[in-house]
């Protein structure tokens, strides 16, 4: 075996390979099958060229000579036909006109060189080889028509890089410095049928084989490095690594002499010595040279990167969600220069990504959100990494079958170059989707790198911001309950000092007709005084009425402090009594006489198991929430927004209960039926979420009646239920246990 | 006639049911501070005592556990601003022959004082 035949070898299994990878990767893409024949060409071609070299028979030699020169006739025209489809060019008339003149030409060099000897002259011993051949009379003819078709497809992929961009241009460079070493160094393989020994002889074929990992790497790494990065990283290995290795060997065969003057037997120690101490710092000049030499080439992306990091830092600091996202999109457009970006955030109620900040792009209502299930998103989630919109092309085109092309329209319609995730712990919160860099350069690794950091720490400070909000209101909830509970406190000792009040002036007043008047009637009887009289009677129905407000007063009081004076713990409640000091109270809030509000529960009703005061607070907010939805219906009535019925009754708010038996537990079902407004679907599903409410301005509301009802309920151990149409009305209904542990 | 002990805080409502239950005809003695009007109770023999729940000093409740301590066949009336089960269900068990509301009416309290009287 002879380092000739040896690279030769060498190059056509690496080239079998690749051109078998790349036909098993895609086999009914044409690029992928053009591909394929192309490498299969030149492993044939390296496999006979080694071959013939090593050949035993004349014969053999002779055979396996001709044979391969008609692959060497043809490997420039399939190179030409790839470069063609990979471009999409095959229609194009001039370039058609090449191809088939190349082809027809190349038919005719082949045909030539297997007949005759006009091309292959013959093989002889030469250069110590057994057999090599000697090129024929129209030899150079060959030679020439390879090197020429060869460069015209060079050409055509040089003319395609300077016209193209982005992660195209870079996949167009690499196939084209990959060629042009292989196409250079194979060629040296021409050199020894003239006697030539020159370098790259005879190793030119691991050109070749460069050419080969190149492709393969191309192929394999969907984002590609940088090609100036990438072929100064081989630059800078190659230089290292010759110093690390070469070094020690260079002392072990030139040095050998004068090393063994000095250390005799020992001579060996010296260059292994040297081989351990370049070996060891090899790699640490080896990342030395690479950053200094990065840094150079990357200066100014570096530099905006190095901003994106800062800002990203600062983002933690912003409080507010609007600010935070403003600032987002205009670090990302004007200090990275991109030409538009939009963030997109998780909405928990409506399950779906909304655009809540753009900038630079103009809106359409199909982009303002996408779907938890959509395309993109799920594409988002699966690789929990950046879409990058031209490898979604390629491979949309490179694919026939449909699945990717929904996730490209998507990509489309947002005109993004790149989509980034953001993710805090497990769970996708939202994306940034960016459009084209103004210089028209990819993105490349470091720079979604550095957006990933960017889009994490924008989570990060989203997620302080709602965490925020979330806290402020729950301050206002506490606030709002301590104010409660010290108005209960302050209820007691004022409701004593107005009983006290009160219980004066019932006194008085009726210590007046007692003492005062009944005299005075005596008197006007008896000497029948009939104007006293009158006076007399007068007055004391005036006293009558003062005891009797008093009275009332005190039943006021009594209930506010019923009210406030709040029962702990559950036992056996009436319900009916219940009932009663709600509507009680809730004439305090209410005009009840505006509405028609029937109190259908029977005052027999047994027991349930629960609490008085929540109870109350229950049937307050119910019967509150009905008497609003009646007045919310009038108003509607008046805007013309609800039809307006002929002849109008009152709203209604019906209460009623009744024991009901289920899976053998006994519950009290508590009703409560309005003829208000009523509710849509989308407004049913808010209902319980605390701070939620319809209620306009006029009618004042929290937003925490139904919210805390629903608590209270579960703490009975009970349950709600509800049924509601817009413009007809809704009915409550609350299973109540009635008794302990009665879980339903 | 009966000697009523009253004991109340709330001075002007003292004046008024001393005036009422004098024109019945009744000794009355007042007091509007607990403290005193325990001391007022153990001092006299009154027939009957009305007493208010809440008051400053000694609570209503404790007078009526040591004047009955004191005296077991004491007649005692509760008078309250709020009719709070818990404190209710206490004066009865302590002894106390009725629990009334205010703000009370003549009529109502004038039964209520015979009746206590008549027992």
């Amino acid at each position: 075996m002879n380092p000739f035949a040896l690279s030769a070898y060498v190059t056509s299994l690496a080239t079998t390979l690749i051109g078998l990878f790349v036909y098993l990767k895609r086999p009914a893409s044409e690029v992928n099958r053009s591909f394929f024949i192309y490498s299969g060409t030149i492993a044939l071609w390296a496999l006979l060229t080694a071959s013939h070299s090593i050949a035993g028979s004349e014969w053999l030699s002779l055979y396996c000579a001709r044979l391969m020169h008609v692959a060497v006739a043809l490997i420039p025209v399939l190179f030409f036909h790839f470069v063609l489809i990979l471009l999409e060019s095959e229609n194009e008339s001039r370039l058609r006109l090449i191809l088939h003149t190349g082809y027809a030409m190349a038919v005719a060099l082949g045909l030539g060189c297997v007949s005759g000897d006009l091309f292959v002259h013959r093989v002889r011993p030469k250069l110590g080889y057994q057999y090599f051949m000697d090129g024929g009379m129209f030899y150079p003819l060959l030679i020439a028509f390879f090197t020429l078709f060869s460069l015209i497809g060079l050409l055509l992929l040089l003319k395609a890089i300077r016209g193209s961009k982005g992660l195209r241009k870079v996949q167009l460079q690499y196939l084209f410095w990959g060629s042009l070493i292989g196409y250079g160094f194979g060629s040296s393989n021409f050199f020894p049928v003239y006697g030539v020994t020159v370098f790259p002889y005879p190793y030119g074929s691991f050109g070749i084989t460069a050419y080969v990992l190149i492709m393969a790497y191309a192929v394999i790494r969907h984002r590609l490095l940088d090609i100036n990065i990438a072929m100064t990283r081989t630059g800078i290995f190659i230089l290292v690594y010759l110093v690390i290795l070469g070094l020690p060997f260079g002392l072990g065969i030139w040095g050998r002499l004068w090393l063994q003057n000095f250390f005799g037997e020992w001579w060996w120690v010296f260059p292994q010595v040297v081989c351990a101490v370049t070996a060891g710092i090899g790699p640490f000049l080896y990342i030395g040279l690479q950053q200094k030499a990065e840094e150079a080439l990357l200066k100014h992306q570096r530099r905006y990167q190095h901003t994106l990091l800062q800002a990203s830092r600062g983002m933690t600091l912003v409080k507010d969600l609007d600010h935070l996202l403003k600032l987002t999109v205009y670090i990302l457009t004007r200090t990275i220069r991109i030409s538009h970006a939009s963030v997109y955030i998780f909405n928990e109620r409506e399950k779906a990504y909304q655009q809540r900040k753009s900038r630079l792009l103009v809106a359409s209502s199909e982009i303002l959100q996408f779907a938890e299930d959509a395309p993109l998103v799920s594409c988002l989630k699966g690789i929990h990494a950046p879409v990058i919109a031209e490898e979604i092309r390629l491979r949309a085109s490179l694919e026939k079958e449909g699945s990717i092309a929904p996730l490209r329209e998507a990509l489309e319609r947002l005109k993004a170059a790149v989509v980034v995730p953001s993710f805090i712990r497990d769970q996708m919160i939202g994306f940034l989707v960016l459009g084209e860099k103004r210089s028209g350069q990819i993105y490349t690794e470091d720079d979604l790198n550095t957006l990933s950091t960017l889009a994490n720490q924008a989570a990060l400070a989203f997620e302080n911001c709602e965490f925020i909000k979330k806290v402020e209101q729950t301050q206002l909830q506490l606030f709002q309950a301590a104010k409660m509970a010290d108005l209960g406190t302050m209820a007691s000792g004022i409701g004593h000092q107005i009983n006290n009040r009160l219980a004066v002036i019932k006194m008085a007043a009726e210590s007046i007709v007692r003492a005062e008047l009944a005299p005075i009637l005596e008197v006007a009887g008896q000497t029948k005084n009939e104007k006293l009289r009158e006076l007399a009677v007068k007055t004391r129905q005036s006293l009558e009425r003062i005891s009797a407000s008093a009275t009332k007063g005190g039943e006021v009081v009594r209930a506010l402090l019923d009210f406030s004076h709040l029962s702990e713990g559950f036992q056996e409640t009436s319900l009916p009594k219940a009932l009663e000091q709600s509507i009680r109270l809730l004439e305090f809030k209410k005009e009840l006489r505006d509405i028609d509000l029937q109190n259908l529960v029977p005052p027999d009703l047994p027991p349930i198991w629960g609490n008085f005061t929540q109870l109350e607070e229950i049937m307050i907010n119910l019967l509150d929430n009905g008497y609003d939805a009646i007045k919310m219906k009038e108003e509607a009535r008046e805007r013309g927004e609800l039809p307006k019925p002929p002849n109008s009754s009152k709203g209604r708010v019906t209460v009623s209960a009744q024991p009901l038996q289920r899976d053998g537990k006994s519950f009290i079902e508590l009703t409560v039926k309005d003829t208000g407004i009523g509710m849509t679907p989308e407004t049913q599903k808010e209902i319980f979420v605390p701070f939620f409410t319809l209620k306009a301005t006029s009618i004042k509301g929290t937003g925490l009646g139904l919210y805390v009802i629903k608590q209270m309920v579960l703490a009975h151990q009970g349950e709600l239920f509800f049924e509601s149409e817009y413009g007809k009305g809704t009915t409550f209904r609350i299973l109540f246990p009635t008794r302990k542990g009665n879980t339903p | 006639m009966s000697l009523i002990v009253l004991v109340d805080d709330e001075e002007e409502l003292v004046r008024e049911l001393k005036q009422m239950l004098e024109i019945q005809g009744h000794t009355v003695a007042t007091a509007t501070e607990g403290n005193e009007g325990l001391a007022l109770i153990l001092k006299t023999r009154p027939d009957l005592v009305i007493l208010d729940l809440k008051m400053p000093g000694l609570s209503g409740l404790k007078i009526l556990e040591q004047a009955k301590q004191h005296d077991p066949g004491l007649k005692v009336l509760m008078l309250t601003g709020y009719l709070d089960e818990d404190s209710q269900k206490q004066a009865l068990q302590l002894g106390a022959l009725a629990v009334l509301g205010k703000p009370i009416g003549f009529e109502e309290f004038e039964k209520a004082v015979q009746t206590a009287l008549k027992r």
